[in-house]
Order: C-alpha cells, then sequence, then structure tokens
C-alpha cells in the first residue's frame, strides 16, 4: 500500500484529525513540520503515516478527509 | 526483579532508591540537555525512526537486528516500567517537586494535547521553559494532589509507568493507554522493547468474584479471560503486566497483585 498525503490540501491536521481518529489500524500521526524552537509555537504540523505496513486498504480516511489529502495505491 | 533492580535497585525495587530521582545524578551525563531535545524533538524523531522501522517490519533478520541494537541503547537511555498505583503513590512520596506535563505520545499519535504525564523531581520550566507549546501547560502539583489525579487515573484503566532520562534517573511518571508510544510499539506492534512490565502480576479470588466481567474492559493488555464454564474471569499471566488497574473495575475486590517473582516463566 503506498499512502500520500498532500500536505498543502490538509492544511492544519490539528484542526481536523479525522484520519488520526477514524483509522482503524492507527497507522497515521502528526508532528510539527518544522521542529520545536524555543521561543516559538509549534505550527504547521503534518499527518505522516508512522504504521504504514498495517494499512490494510479500507479507504477509510480517504472517504473521511473532505480536504481530499489522502491517497492510497494498493 | 527485572534487571535494573539488580543492577540500580541495592537490594529495592530500583524505582524505590531515593538516589535514582537525585538532583545529583540528574546534573551527570548530560540529562539536562538529553531531556530538552527528547521533548523538542519527540513528535518528528519517533514519526520518521518508526516509519523506516515499520518498512522492515517483515525482514525478520533486519528486525532482530535492529532490535537488538536498540534494546541496548534504549536501555541506557530511556526506559520505563510499569508500577502499580500503590507503589507510584510511595514514588510520590519520595519527591521534592512534581509538575504535571504534556503527553508528547498522545500528541504524535493522535494530534492532542493532553497532561497525563509528570516530571518528577526536576524543574522542567528550567530547561522546557522557553518552547511555548510546553511553557503554559506546566503545573506545579502537591504531594496530595498528585495523588488525587493518579488515582482518578487509575480509575479511568490508565496503566502507570516510570521512565529514565540515562538510567537509571527517573524524571517521568507517564499513565498510558493505547495511544502512548510506548505500548504501541512493544505491546500491539511488538516491534521492539520499551518497558518492562511491573514487578507483580494479578490474580482472581474466585471464592470473591461475581462474574461480571467488568475487569476484563479495564485491562490494556487483553490479559483477563473469562470462562463460561465457571462464569469466573481469569487472569492469563503471559499477557498480564500488573498494572494492577483492573482492581479498581472490581467491585468485590477480587483481583490482588502477586509478586512476578514467586512465579516461574513469566515475562518481564
Ligand atoms: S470485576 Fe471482579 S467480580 Fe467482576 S468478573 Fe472481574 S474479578 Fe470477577
Ligand atoms: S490483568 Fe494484569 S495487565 Fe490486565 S489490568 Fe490487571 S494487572 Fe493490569
Amino acid at each position: 500500500m503506498k499512502i500520500d498525503i498532500n500536505a498543502q490540501a490538509c492544511g492544519n491536521p490539528l484542526d481536523c484529525r479525522l484520519c488520526l481518529d477514524r483509522c482503524p489500524e492507527k497507522v497515521f500521526g502528526t508532528y510539527p513540520r518544522k521542529g520545536r524552537k524555543p521561543g516559538v509555537a509549534a505550527d504547521d504540523w503534518v499527518i505522516t503515516p508512522i504504521f504504514g505496513s498495517l494499512c490494510t486498504g479500507c479507504l477509510e480516511c480517504v472517504s473521511f478527509c473532505s480536504h481530499k489529502a489522502i491517497s492510497i495505491q494498493k | 526483579m527485572c534487571e535494573f533492580c539488580t543492577e540500580h535497585g541495592e537490594g529495592k525495587k530500583w524505582y524505590m532508591v531515593m538516589k535514582n530521582y537525585s538532583q545529583e545524578l540528574y546534573a551527570q551525563k548530560g540529562r539536562a540537555e538529553f531531556l530538552e531535545h527528547f521533548m523538542a524533538n519527540f513528535e518528528e524523531g519517533n514519526a520518521k525512526a518508526l516509519a523506516k522501522l515499520d518498512a522492515v517490519r517483515k525482514r525478520s533478520l533486519v528486525l532482530r537486528f535492529i532490535r537488538l541494537m536498540s534494546n541496548r541503547k534504549e536501555k541506557a537511555t530511556h526506559f520505563g516500567q510499569v508500577v502499580p498505583i500503590e507503589d507510584v503513590e510511595q514514588i510520590i512520596d519520595m519527591q521534592s517537586s512534581i509538575v504535571r506535563i504534556p503527553c508528547v505520545c498522545r500528541s504524535l499519535l493522535t494530534g492532542r494535547q493532553t497532561r497525563y504525564c509528570f516530571g518528577l523531581g526536576i524543574d522542567p520550566s528550567g530547561i522546557l521553559g522557553k518552547y511555548p507549546d510546553y511553557a503554559h501547560s506546566f503545573e506545579v502539583l502537591d504531594k496530595q494532589e498528585a495523588k488525587k489525579i493518579l488515582r482518578s487515573f487509575d480509575e479511568k484503566g490508565l496503566v502507570h509507568s516510570v521512565w529514565t532520562f540515562k538510567t537509571p534517573y527517573i524524571g517521568g511518571l507517564c499513565n498510558c493507554d493505547q495511544d502512548c508510544l510506548a505500548y504501541r510499539i512493544q505491546v500491539k506492534e511488538k516491534l521492539l522493547p520499551t518497558m518492562f512490565r511491573a514487578e507483580y502480576v494479578a490474580a482472581v479470588d474466585w471464592d470473591l468474584c461475581s462474574g461480571c466481567k467488568k475487569c476484563i474492559s479495564q485491562c490494556q493488555f487483553g490479559a483477563i479471560l473469562y470462562s463460561n464454564t465457571h462464569q469466573k474471569s481469569n487472569i492469563n499471566v503471559m499477557q498480564c503486566y500488573g498494572c494492577g488497574v483492573c482492581r479498581s473495575a472490581c467491585a468485590t475486590g477480587a483481583i490482588s497483585l502477586k509478586s512476578r517473582n514467586d512465579f516461574a516463566n513469566l515475562p518481564w
């Protein structure tokens, strides 16, 4: 399974989190793309597949993502 | 006794030894810098490292090699042990400072900023206060407040564990469910060892068990089985982590913890 996230289309995942919450296998995680630096609040969070090998191809995430930011190819 | 008790326990459980929480120990081996790096890079570092590990999950030889190397590293730097609530309360009594801090595991895996974790001994605002994401969420607790919160976590079925920052220094106390990264890596995905089971294991007294099954949903480890024949619950000791949270779900007080040492062949 090849999981691609279009970060631009996704926007701020922390406002949504549907893929994080709804994936039955809990494949995804999120982190601040530019890291955490002293004095700066971490923004710019991205979604990333962490346990990609668990993906069953059920396409729940694709169907929940109203931003059409996730594509999954078998 | 777990490996750490033998190495760092001075004849006691290693997390009952005052020295392992001491400022003196904290001041050595660049622990403050380690803790800062750990907290500042937690989500990104782990997301990337685990994605790589996940990619070789099916290549058993590669995984075995990585497991061996990482086990050594993790045990020296950041390793945990499950601790039941009574021992947690004793640990709280040993502390000079207790600060509620954000849970970085849940941040990574759920995108939520929650405060299920406690910093022990250290003043995290000294080194972590410069990170705005963390600074606003620190809360200094007194022992009574901390114990009250920990009891309420226990009733919710959250498993307590202590964590080292360059072993044997213990700097963190976590309260985990299945959104904890250590749980994911060790228990669910069986990728790498991250923590020891508790020094205990649960047992059900059938004279007291009413067969209500409430303990079964309290257990994060799927360690409780129900016997239809007897209409009683049973602990699968090979699965049990000895966290003891099942006890708070049992109205009849049928579950108690026994010493893991008293059993042969149990995993740690
Ligand atoms: S909660 Fe207590 S009484 Fe109910 S099934 Fe479990 S051990 Fe038995
Ligand atoms: S059965 Fe064991 S692992 Fe499960 S809740 Fe009870 S003590 Fe914890």
